[in-house]
């Protein structure tokens, strides 16, 4: 959704920032790879430990997730349009919902902990920690990204740095809501169904 | 650091607020379906893998495309992550069918 008027090719924020998330995609690709071929090698003993999990929580987070993504896009096009109220009011949804998608998280490792799982319990509860760990730490840091991104609107919003750094941290986040797109398939559904 | 760009019409503007807002409701209902037919309707693993995959690599295709702009993205970029997310989806499918 560029600006018509402006070049109908251009990246938005950061090449830099692109790299990087290029760099991650790949991590990603190769961890998603990497668990694919364990559990194939262990069908049956991935299948008795994913009926662990709470699919329930992820199918929401993936909604707070998507809906977060939303808001910054628009934050986006408000920045734009020239609307800082909105953009901030946008960024601050989008935040908020980050934040639900770490609380439920975190309950849900509560949850598994409760009931004694454990990063060390099984194959596949090590590979959960590590890819679900990871990908908190990404949102994490995306969280910090768009906040930085609501205290300098107001003042920074007419900057080319400012609409930079907003859409540098808006690609950031929305690669963090794809990774996730498909880590909650491949952990919480495929392979369950034990 | 890249130029400024000029500022959007207000008409411009909304046109593509609008296009976002149906954009996340076709995200969430997709969410939905997967999610349903998982729980609720259907029974072969096989085809349940084929319909989760397949809706996710429409979810994270309107993602790239829509929300992170890669639409109108230099052709390479956009490129390079068609690739990626072609190939992520390939591997979890080709993977969840054989066990």
């Amino acid at each position: 959704m560029p600006n018509e008027n402006a070049d109908t090719h251009r990246l938005p924020g950061d090449e830099g920032v692109w790299f990087f998330i290029c760099a991650d995609a790949i991590f990603f690709l190769l961890l998603f790879g990497n668990y694919s071929y364990y559990r194939v090698l262990d069908p049956g003993g991935f299948a008795s430990a994913q009926i662990q999990l709470h699919p329930a929580m992820a199918a929401i987070n993936t909604g707070f997730l998507l809906t977060s993504s939303w808001f910054v896009a628009r934050a986006v096009a408000y920045l734009r349009i020239g609307d800082s109220h909105r953009l901030v009011a946008s960024l601050r949804w989008a935040i908020l919902l980050g934040l639900a998608f770490v609380v439920m998280k975190v309950i849900e490792y509560a949850l598994l902990v409760q009931h004694g799982v454990n990063l060390g319990s099984s194959q596949f509860t090590m590979y959960y920690f590590i890819i679900t760990g990871i990908h908190l730490l990404h949102v994490l840091a995306g969280l910090i990204a768009l906040w930085l991104c609501a205290v300098r609107a107001k003042a920074e919003l007419q900057s080319p740095q400012y609409s930079h750094f907003i859409e540098s941290a808006g690609a950031f986040w929305h690669v963090v809501d794809i990774l996730w797109l498909f880590i909650f398939p491949l952990l919480y559904l495929i392979g369950a169904y034990a | 650091m890249g130029t400024q760009i000029s500022p959007m019409a207000p008409s411009t503007g909304a046109k593509i607020l609008s296009r976002l807002r149906w954009i996340w409701l076709v995200l969430m209902a997709a969410t939905l379906i997967s999610f349903v037919a998982y729980k609720e309707v259907i029974q072969s693993p096989a085809l349940i893998a084929l319909l989760i995959v397949a809706l996710a690599y429409f979810k994270a295709r309107l993602v790239l495309l829509d929300f992170m702009e890669l639409r109108y993205a230099p052709l390479g970029w956009r490129l390079a992550f068609e690739l990626w997310l072609l190939f992520t989806s390939a591997l979890i499918l080709a993977f969840s069918l054989l066990g």
